[in-house]
């Protein structure tokens, strides 16, 4: 939590109420593509000891075909790591004061987008599918009063109980802020 | 005239290669740590990649130690060119 106090700039009243990821379950797929990616090469190893039996008796074609693996697999665990910063530094932050919504694009774009907890207008939950029922993750659709900010909280889990806090946050805000204007 | 290749120039296009590899690692390490993600989950993966390269490293240096890396990979004969026709 310090490092994300230092994130967001954290105000000495600010406390930390949560720090959200989407749920594990998302980056399944990405999984299951790189495990796909690790066995194509024994798949092409086969395929080229079939068709041609002495190929890898000659040391250049030997040699080539090495380094193409490494090279091939040392790309593949780049583009899961690269895929983990992606998924895993998508946050969305909830302080009793803002809603910082931190969103990674790729390794070179960052999109932070924040506004004050008592401008909370609409809050909707959308849990829509058969594992997002089933695990209880899902979207939170957060509307302001100027309609000019929107954040969406992708995926993340129990939205339900996230929303009943937010709720209850924001009119704690509101209490708050109208208690200093008066 | 002989231009000959040897096998090592590919050696360094493949060193090549892992410096690109190195600087874009560090660079999703870089963001994992200044974001303030550096929890157990990034952890977990920041060792499996880093224990898989590592791996994968040491497998090549394996499969490749007794290469004779001054073969020639190719060689252009330059009068190939020059020759005339004969018919």
């Amino acid at each position: 939590m310090q490092f994300i106090g230092h994130l967001i700039k954290q105000k000495p009243y600010e406390k930390i109420e949560y720090s959200l990821h989407r749920h594990p379950i998302t980056f399944f797929p990405k999984i299951l593509i790189f495990i796909f990616m690790m066995a194509v090469p024994a798949g092409v190893y086969f395929l080229f000891i079939n068709i041609f039996p002495d190929l890898f008796q000659t040391e250049i074609y030997y040699t080539l075909a090495v380094l193409l693996a490494s090279i091939y697999f040392l790309s593949i665990y780049l583009y899961a790591y690269g895929e983990f910063v992606d998924f895993y530094l998508d946050m969305w932050i909830v302080t009793n004061d803002r809603v910082i919504d931190i969103e990674q694009i790729g390794l070179f774009s960052r999109t932070v987008t924040e506004f004050d907890l008592y401008n909370i207008q609409d809050l909707t939950v959308n849990i829509t599918g058969f594992f997002h029922t089933l695990l209880n993750y899902g979207d939170i659709d957060v509307k302001t009063a100027s309609g000019n900010t929107h954040i969406i909280f992708r995926n993340i889990p129990n939205p339900n109980e996230v929303r009943q806090s937010m709720i209850q946050l924001a009119e704690s805000d509101r209490q708050y802020h109208l208690k200093q204007s008066r | 005239m002989t231009i000959t290749i040897p096998l090592y120039v590919i050696l360094f296009i493949y060193l090549a290669f892992l410096a690109v590899f190195l600087i874009f690692s560090l660079l999703n390490f870089y963001h994992i740590v200044v974001t303030g993600s550096f929890a157990m989950a990034s952890f977990i993966m920041s060792f499996f990649i880093f224990s898989l390269t590592i791996l994968t490293l040491y497998f090549t240096y394996q499969l490749l130690i007794d290469v004779n890396w001054q073969q020639t990979l190719l060689e252009f004969n330059t009068n190939f060119f020059q020759a005339s026709p004969q018919f």
